[in-house]
């Protein structure tokens, strides 16, 4: 384009956002206003925005467009791109998972989608941030709207007590992400990450070591990293289904997306912060996998399993700090970033995907949540079993899934950069988790199921489409991985 | 500006602030670290002030004292138990909190006074200069976050209305703004001895 | 009228007009009070058709003197269950911020003759600052805490429910109230009350209140409206509602604390009058060319007493809202209408702006006082 950019550039370059913000406001005043009973409007209307929204987010992805804007302040590279891809993919299964979740449990209140929309729409600038600034207010667009949502069922005093958890530590979080970020900026004068990148390592002081250490206790609260991950099994149970799923999916992307972003521009000091990372990875992963055996309740192991799939996620982020460690180094990062965000899409299919599962059984008029409810469910209601199958599988990282290749992929960027401890670790936590995973499949598959057959679940199309596409997904990618290469593969 | 004066005036505000910030930390009534906010606020101000920063100085007393603070205790006197100031406020944990607080509080204190701060020896820009430069750094450099926090507000007040608004399910129409306020005790046990 | 400009080893007049402001102001307020509430009494009464205060003095001129009198001896009287140091505290905050937000209230010019000969024009105001609008606006809000903490600590049910009423009510009007000095601060292209009021120099019809018609009127009607809702005036006096809150906030002050509250009202009611005529009504200077002689603080005073009978004829005609009335005029009226004109008169500025550049030149008086205190250091 010729002369300097306009106003109108930068527009473009975040115009996903901009249908997602319109989308929202759209549903907010519609719903009050215009189409007062029409309950079904809600979610068409929020699909409709959030797959033009990914249209055009994939068009500019392709056709490479990714630039800097305003002022610098964000940076929306291929980075940015795909993961505001991943999210809106996210968003659009959520939305169709919602669709029946909360029509069977009466919760149909016009305020959720805008709400969804405006956490995507957060988490799509905490991918984006140059700025450390833009970094926390995504962060705390997406966080507020998750607050409320996982108190949406007000009925409900678990998914009151969710809420209220979730916002006291989170509260707490962000407060040490803030004061991170103004010590960071105390010591090098400046909060946009491409500006620290050339000045942490003329500022080496214990101001920077605080601040980047507070950076990691706030990041790491978001992306459920032990030991910051308390909140996560009681608010994962608490909330309502359809909410767990969409914020395991979202947050977890915004988190370590912005991750990704923090710490590749902090590489030049990685002797500061390697350490902990490694720590972090560690604990993560060997106690996520271990508390998640003892659950019995399936969105409780889910949140553990998240928790698990967070440190194999931290072992990424430790390979990023070889990044400029010579050729060899900087390959592993290169790895280490594409792979973590397979592996993000990964995660989202199959977790979105094994939410669903639970979402439609919750169709018969009872909630299912503990690994009991799904016995022998093979035998009254294969599809879904079989569905709930694939997912764990992938979840486990068994070979033919996208899981497995998700785990690869980081698997071979962690001992291509020299994490050769971490490595190892991953590969054993992994099998530890596939005994969990796997329970989960005997109870389906080979236990006799309780009671007489239950009344067949009724069709609803949000979750079985949501259900559908997932699992579509899982063995599409985990397959032919190649697809997703291509996206992903960008990001240099 | 290492004067006399301004460092008279900013050690007597920096201690404003941490006092009464203790304050706030210690009240028994919630009521009243709502009230102790209001010095520390002030305070803040007043630092803003020995730092030749105008325009933030007034805009802290006007946003933090004079509207956020109205607020908070606009909602702590609707909160029904506000009023009691005999409910005990005791916890075991109170030693280890204060010890817990009192290590971060003096690490970061060194951290901050290790630091080789850049000093930059310019004079402030004049009131107006200032205001002109803020506008300019909110539609330029700042642009994205100044305009994405009104997404953030907007989310938050969905969020607030969503949670404290009324389900609709049984009770009769929500009664009107003025009969919100907390009825005395009186009026809501006569129906009782009625019967 | 031109003054010589004493000096006094390195202290001239010029140095000390802040200080003389002050002194005028504080002075003013407090002094002129007795009178207000005099005015206020026989205003009404002859729109009441009665007498009014008549006994004491000529034309009962001297019974508020007596009524403070009366007050200042009478037992100062301290309820059991009171919140004792905040209880004290109130009517003190309820006082001071008025008397504060004077302090960039400008209210006159004085002109002196400069050792050189040259005659200069400097305004009279205790901070000449660039930002003496929003001051004047946090004091403002700072005002609502004397009646928050008098209701709270007076640990009495109407005293609470009238200090809910007043944050609540406070804190909806400031909004309108803010967007209507902005549009007036839009309007002359600064926040320094100097600028605003040269910028309507020279006869009435460049007032603010004739610009940009009519909406220069209407945010006129907006800021008056919230004027007497922010200092709790009928019809807006719902925090001290004799008929449903015996008085509200000060049911349990006596004495020379209740007298406080009374000095603390009358005090702010002056201030954002004060506000109201130099933004909308020109400030000191005189409404036609022709009568400049006259000396701008007459002018101030007279638009002043203005609109003081302006706030004393709403409370003989009007009787209180109701809570939900008042709610829905400012969130639904004013605050809408407001944020229309604030936007209209952005998108007028904005249209005409190759040709405003240059419409706002740095006028000689306000630059001579910031020379002056450059000498100073």
């Amino acid at each position: 384009m010729p002369g300097s950019p306009t106003i109108w550039d930068d527009l473009t370059l975040i115009l996903p956002l901009i249908v997602l913000w319109i989308t929202s406001f759209v549903l907010l005043l519609g719903d009050v206003v215009v189409w007062k009973k029409n309950r079904d409007l809600n979610p068409i209307l929020a699909i409709v925005g959030t797959l033009i929204a990914l249209g055009i987010a994939v068009y500019q992805t392709i056709s490479l467009t990714g630039d800097k804007a305003f002022a610098r302040s964000l940076n929306m590279d291929a980075l940015a791109q795909v993961s505001m891809i991943a999210l809106l993919v996210t968003g659009l299964l959520a939305i169709l998972l919602a669709w029946t979740y909360l029509k069977n449990r009466g919760l149909e209140r016009g305020e959720y989608y805008p709400l969804m929309l405006l956490s995507v729409s957060g988490a799509a600038l905490m991918g984006a941030a140059n700025d450390l600034i833009v970094l926390f207010i995504g962060l705390e667009i997406l966080s507020f709207a998750l607050y409320v949502m996982a108190g949406f069922s007000r009925s409900d005093i678990r998914s009151e007590e969710a809420s209220i958890k979730y916002f006291l530590l989170g509260a707490f979080a962000s407060a040490f992400l803030l004061y991170g970020i103004a010590l960071v900026y105390g010591a090098t004068q400046t909060t946009q990450l491409s500006e620290l990148a050339s000045r942490v390592h003329s500022a080496q002081t214990p101001m920077l070591v605080a601040g980047i250490g507070l950076l990691i206790v706030g990041l790491g609260f978001k992306a459920a990293v032990i030991p910051f991950h308390q909140w996560t099994p009681d608010v994962y149970e608490g909330a309502p289904t359809s909410v767990t799923a969409y914020m395991a999916g979202a947050a977890k992307i915004a988190a370590f997306v912005a991750m990704l972003r923090v710490f590749d521009s902090l590489a030049p000091v990685s002797s500061v912060w390697l350490g902990a990372i490694q720590a972090l990875a560690v604990l993560t992963m060997v106690f996520g996998n271990l508390l998640a055996i003892a659950q019995t309740n399936v969105k409780r192991m889910l949140a553990y399993s998240s928790i698990a799939h967070a440190g194999y996620l931290m072992v990424a982020i430790a390979t990023l700090a070889h990044r400029l460690d010579g050729p060899r180094g900087a390959q592993a990062g290169e790895l280490a970033m594409t792979g973590s965000l397979f592996y993000l899409f990964a995660y989202t299919f199959m977790t979105l995907g094994a939410f669903g599962v639970l979402i439609y059984l919750s169709n018969r008029g009872k909630d299912y949540q503990q690994i009991e409810d799904l016995r022998g469910l093979v035998r009254h209601d294969p599809r879904t079993a079989y569905a709930m199958l694939f997912f764990m599988l992938s979840l486990g990282g068994i070979p033919p899934t996208m899981g497995f290749m998700g785990k690869w992929q980081i698997f071979y960027a962690a001992l291509s950069g020299g994490e050769i401890m971490l490595a190892i670790v991953m590969a054993l936590t992994s099998v530890m988790a596939a005994f969990y995973y796997l329970k989960i499949v005997y109870v389906m598959c080979f236990e006799e199921p309780r009671e007489a057959a239950p009344a067949p679940a009724q069709f609803s199309f949000g979750a079985s489409l949501s259900v559908l596409l997932s699992a579509a997904a899982t063995i599409l990618f985990g397959i032919m991985p190649g697809l997703l290469y291509t996206l992903t593969g960008l990001v240099r | 500006m290492n004067t006399l004066p301004v460092q008279i005036a900013f050690y007597s505000l920096a201690a404003l602030t941490l006092i009464s910030a203790a304050y706030v930390v210690r009240a028994r009534s919630i009521i009243h670290a709502g009230f102790w906010l209001l010095p520390c606020f002030v305070g803040v101000a007043g630092l803003f002030a020995t730092l030749q920063a105008h325009f933030f100085f007034v805009a802290q007393l006007l946003i933090y004292a004079g509207a956020i603070l109205v607020l908070i205790l606009f909602a702590l006197m609707l909160t029904r138990d506000a009023m009691s100031l005999h409910v005990p406020l005791k916890s075991h944990l109170g030693i280890w909190a204060g010890l817990i607080s009192a290590g971060l509080g003096i690490s970061a204190s060194l951290v901050l006074a290790r630091q080789s701060w850049s000093v930059t020896t310019a004079h402030p820009a004049g009131p107006a200069r200032q205001a002109e430069a803020l506008g300019e750094a909110l539609i330029g450099l700042y642009a994205v976050p100044f305009e994405v926090a009104s997404l953030l507000l907007l989310s938050a007040l969905i969020g607030a209305v969503v949670l404290a608004k009324v389900e609709r399910a049984p009770a009769p129409e929500p009664p009107p703004l003025a009969d919100t306020l907390p009825e005395p005790e009186e009026t809501r046990k006569e129906p009782v001895g009625v019967e | 009228m031109i003054i010589p400009n004493y000096r006094l080893g390195p202290i001239d007049l010029v140095t000390l007009l802040p200080y003389i402001a002050m002194l005028c102001i504080i002075g003013f307020i407090l002094a002129i009070v007795p009178l207000l509430i005099w005015i206020e009494r026989v205003v009404i009464s002859l729109m009441q058709d009665r007498i009014g205060p008549n006994r004491v003095g000529p034309r009962g001129l001297l019974q508020t003197i007596a009524d403070g009198i009366k007050l200042f001896f009478k037992e100062d009287i301290q309820p059991r269950a009171v919140d004792v140091r905040i209880y004290y505290l109130a009517p003190v905050l309820a006082m001071i911020p008025a008397l504060t937000a004077g302090a960039t209230l400008p209210f006159s010019t004085v002109r002196f003759r400069m050792e050189d000969g040259s005659v200069q024009t400097f305004p009279m105001v205790v901070g000449n600052v660039n930002i003496g609008i929003l001051f004047i606006l946090a004091m403002a809000s700072l005002q609502v805490y004397g009646i928050i903490l008098a209701g709270w600590s007076s640990n009495n049910k109407y005293s609470l429910l009238g200090g809910l009423r007043a944050s609540a009510q406070v804190i909806s009007y400031e909004l309108a109230m803010s967007l209507a000095i902005l549009s007036a601060v839009l309007m002359s292209g600064s926040l320094n009350l100097v600028h605003v009021v040269e910028a309507q120099m020279n006869g009435f019809w460049n007032w603010n209140l004739f610009a940009y018609p009519p909406l220069g009127f209407i945010i006129t009607v907006i800021y008056l409206i919230s004027m007497v809702a922010e200092t709790n005036r009928a019809p807006f006096d719902l925090p001290e509602a004799e008929s449903e809150l015996i008085a509200g906030f000060h049911t349990e002050y006596s004495s020379m604390k209740f007298a406080m509250f009374f000095m603390g009202e009358y005090a702010s009611m002056l201030v954002v009058s004060g506000v109201a005529v130099s933004l909308w009504f020109g400030g000191w200077t005189s409404p036609l060319p022709l009568l400049d002689f006259i000396p701008g603080f007459i002018w101030f005073l007279v638009k002043l007493f203005a609109l003081f009978f302006v706030y004393v004829w709403l409370r003989a005609s009007l009787p209180r809202l109701r809570y939900d009335a008042l709610m829905n005029l400012g969130w639904k009226r004013m605050l809408p209408t407001a944020l229309v004109i604030l936007f209209l008169i952005a998108c007028w500025n904005t249209l005409r702006t190759p040709q405003a550049q240059d419409a706002n030149p740095v006028s000689e008086i306000t630059m001579a006082p910031a020379r002056a205190a450059e000498g100073e250091r």
